[in-house]
């Protein structure tokens, strides 16, 4: 036996405390002697971990609260301040902010956070912009220069909030100038939605190339998981919209955008299944993919049943049972792919 | 060779080395492995599976209930508890005899959530049209009957998501149960409206102190036999004691909450924080130069905290589920803290009784000081932003699931 103590690097085996409790269930490892072996494996938190979950957490939330103070501050449109100080305010605090991100480096949290408040700044100067000159202008107009204005420190930021900032803005201008433009109306809902599509899955898209450079800052799969939710949710909703609508004596389809929308989620989810269930390995994507499809099921169901006036208590318990069973397939769909992609990851190793 | 094998290994050679285990415990331990029989995959722990099975186990029983509760044989009370307490056995038996099988156990959950809806609602009306109760006594009985099956079912069917489910059930027919009891009890109005209005900011401490007990005792819950029931204890426990946060907040009126409870449930939150950042600080007592100045700059950091969040308990429920979600790799826990916190310090500005512009003084104070208290306190800590930069706030400890 080696009297070395050795300091086991956690991440190259993520089931190694799984292993040692299972070790303790069964008498073999007393308390004691798990607690220091899971301290051992990096498991039980440092204080190296503590410091940086403190110093994470403080920065976020100061800088949240900070900016929110901003947002609130000028909002007041307070008279008693000059139009020309409400400017050099927030230019002043628009250099500060991309100064400081310069000065701290943007390898650094902080240096990346406080770029993240000087573009979130450009919104409120546009903002105060707006409340001084008055031109009328529609507001998708706003959020769409905030966006112009910002995307230089978004790639050079490398920081997945100001992408998530960036995005989200992209989404507003878009959503906006549909409801400022053309108005939300059957033919704007299906438009609307089709451009959100567009924009999110594009995004993803765009992400998932840059990924196979390996960026560190890209590997948590938060931002690309949410645009993909994003980009399932607004094409699921039109196909649903148009299967209701199909048999309906009010039916109101505008043909040529419902077939787009159809084509596109049909592409979209063979899209899904290829790209993570064969290249890129993410369950969340397969599981919204299987969700996104069974809602459709369940809605074409009830039309149908609605359209045949089968709507007795049979019917409604084989629709508890078709869903059951549309679920159970998704699971074990799900199940498999992942045992593959284990078996492979297996084999590889070996 | 497989490198987790080598891993493992590694350990307990080292337990060995350090004498926290023996020769022969050692030898023992690597001739077992303990590689589990590959019972638990990457799709049973994925918290978003969980919800998808979830979701539709829920649409598939609202369907089952409408078609069954309109089957015109079982339109009275007591066929609809016969039937109902059929399927739930029924579910128990398919649940216990396939849970390897992915559908048999989806439509298990399925029949056990129509089962139950049978079940109390058959058991309501027997208790209101047949027996013909007065309404106090026959919700109070209602809700016990509710508490004890959710008990017995968090204990019997082997499922997490039908146990977090079971908690959350439990709680809130608890919940019902008291306020009955307390309205009916033989009291001057004024006494109970007191008790009443005293009572959503003691469940919420209540509901606190069993979070903190729950999710301290992971590791003996992981190394014990009942190491199934932490997760769904752990994150149900945490689901209604923020559901009783927010209803502090949005039913105050209604719930005619009394404020200097209001103002006690801050205090114990904020008590029970420190207690659990005294144990963090002496866990690591010999790393830091002086540990009793740690400790007291946290409590005067907790005392200072109180002063502007006396009335505000959503605050430190959500930091208190923050801290023990880190602390306890429960990456969930901490997920679900951190959008509970963010909405809480929101609504607490959004609802300070001053000017926007007063507002807009408070929020860039509270971020300034945020960001100085960071910077001091990272000189005392010492932390790398570097590293901060290329991971995030919960570096990945290969979370252990029930």
């Amino acid at each position: 036996m080696t009297n070395q103590p050795t300091r086991v690097d956690s991440n190259a085996a993520p089931d190694l405390p799984e292993r040692l409790f299972s070790a303790a269930r069964t008498g073999g490892l007393a308390l004691p002697a798990l607690q220091r072996a899971l301290r051992q494996v990096g498991y039980t938190r440092s204080l190296a971990d503590w410091a940086t979950f403190l110093n994470t957490l403080l920065l976020y939330l100061g800088a949240l609260l900070l900016v929110s103070g901003v947002f609130f501050f000028f909002a007041y449109n307070w008279s008693d301040l000059h139009h020309f100080a409400k400017f050099g305010l927030v230019q002043a605090g628009i250099v500060g902010a991309a100064g400081l991100a310069h000065y701290l480096g943007l390898d650094k949290l902080s240096g990346k956070v406080s770029l993240t408040v000087a573009a979130l700044l450009v919104g409120v100067l546009l903002a105060v912009y707006g409340q001084f000159y008055q031109t009328g202008a529609d507001s998708y107009l706003l959020f769409l220069l905030w966006s112009l204005l910002i995307v230089g420190w978004v790639l050079i930021g490398k920081f997945q909030p100001l992408w998530f900032v960036f995005i989200a803005l992209c989404n507003v201008t878009a959503f906006l100038f549909f409801e400022q433009t053309q108005g939300l109306s059957d033919d704007g809902f299906y438009q609307v939605t089709e451009l959100l599509f567009l924009l999110n899955a594009g995004f993803l898209l765009l992400w998932e190339i840059a990924r196979r450079r390996t960026m560190d800052w890209m590997e948590n799969r938060s931002l690309p998981n949410v645009m993909g939710l994003v980009a399932l949710v607004v094409i699921t909703f039109p196909v649903a919209f148009t299967i209701m609508q199909i048999g309906s004596q009010y039916a109101s389809i505008d043909g040529a955008h419902a077939i787009i929308t159809a084509l596109l989620y049909a592409a979209t989810i063979t899209a899904i299944f290829i790209i993570y269930g064969r290249i890129k390995h993410d369950l969340f994507m397969l599981t919204i993919a299987m969700f996104s499809l069974i809602a459709l099921f369940i809605t074409a169901m009830i039309q149908v049943l609605e359209t045949a006036n089968l709507d007795g208590p049979i019917a409604l318990i084989v629709m508890g049972l078709v869903v059951v069973g549309l679920a159970g397939l998704a699971i074990n769909l799900l199940q498999r792919i992942s045992n593959s992609w284990e078996t492979t990851s297996r084999g590889t190793t070996t | 060779m497989n490198p987790l094998d080598t891993t493992f290994e590694q350990v307990i050679r080292w337990l060995h080395s350090t004498r926290s285990l023996s020769a022969a415990q050692a030898e023992q331990l690597l001739a077992a492995d303990y590689v589990e029989p590959q019972t638990k995959t990457n799709v049973d722990r994925a918290w978003y599976v969980k919800l998808f099975i979830g979701i539709s186990a829920w649409i598939a029983a609202l369907f089952l209930i409408s078609g069954v509760s309109s089957l015109a044989f079982i339109a009275s009370g007591p066929v609809m508890t016969v039937a109902g307490l059929v399927l739930l056995g029924a579910a128990l038996a398919l649940k216990w005899a396939r849970q390897r099988s992915i559908f048999w156990s989806q439509f298990a959950f399925a029949l056990s959530l129509t089962g139950q809806g049978l079940f109390f609602g058959g058991f309501a009306q027997i208790l209101f049209d047949t027996l013909q109760q007065p309404e106090e006594g026959a919700i109070s009985q209602l809700a016990l009957i509710v508490m004890a099956t959710q008990i017995l079912l968090f204990f019997i069917f082997p499922d997490t998501v039908h146990r977090l489910l079971s908690v959350i059930f439990a709680s809130v027919a608890g919940i019902v149960l008291l306020v009955n009891e307390l309205t009916n009890w033989a009291l001057p109005s004024e006494q109970i409206d007191e008790l009443l209005g005293a009572l959503p900011p003691l469940l919420l401490m209540l509901f606190a102190v069993g979070l903190l007990w729950v999710w301290q005792s992971r590791t003996k819950f992981f190394a014990s036999r009942w190491h199934e029931l932490h997760a769904p204890l752990g994150y149900g426990l945490a689901i209604v004691m923020f559901g009783t946060a927010l209803a502090t907040l949005f039913f105050d009126d209604m719930l005619d909450i009394n404020t200097r409870f209001l103002w006690l449930a801050s205090v114990g939150l904020a008590l029970l924080l420190a207690h659990l950042a005294m144990q963090v600080i002496d866990e690591f007592a010999n790393q830091f130069t002086q540990p009793r100045l740690a400790k007291f700059s946290v409590l005067i950091a907790i005392g200072l905290l109180l002063i502007p969040l006396y009335n505000t308990a959503g605050v430190w429920a959500a930091l208190l589920a923050l801290v023990l979600g880190f602390r306890q790799n429960g990456h969930l826990l901490l997920g679900l803290a951190t959008l509970f916190l963010l909405f809480f310090i929101g609504f607490y500005y959004y609802s300070l009784d001053i000017t926007l512009l007063n507002k807009s003084y408070a929020l860039i104070g509270s971020g300034v000081l945020l960001l100085l208290v960071r910077f001091t306190a990272g000189r005392f800590l010492g932390h790398s932003d570097h590293e901060m930069a290329r991971h995030d706030i919960s570096p990945n400890r290969g979370e252990v699931s029930a």
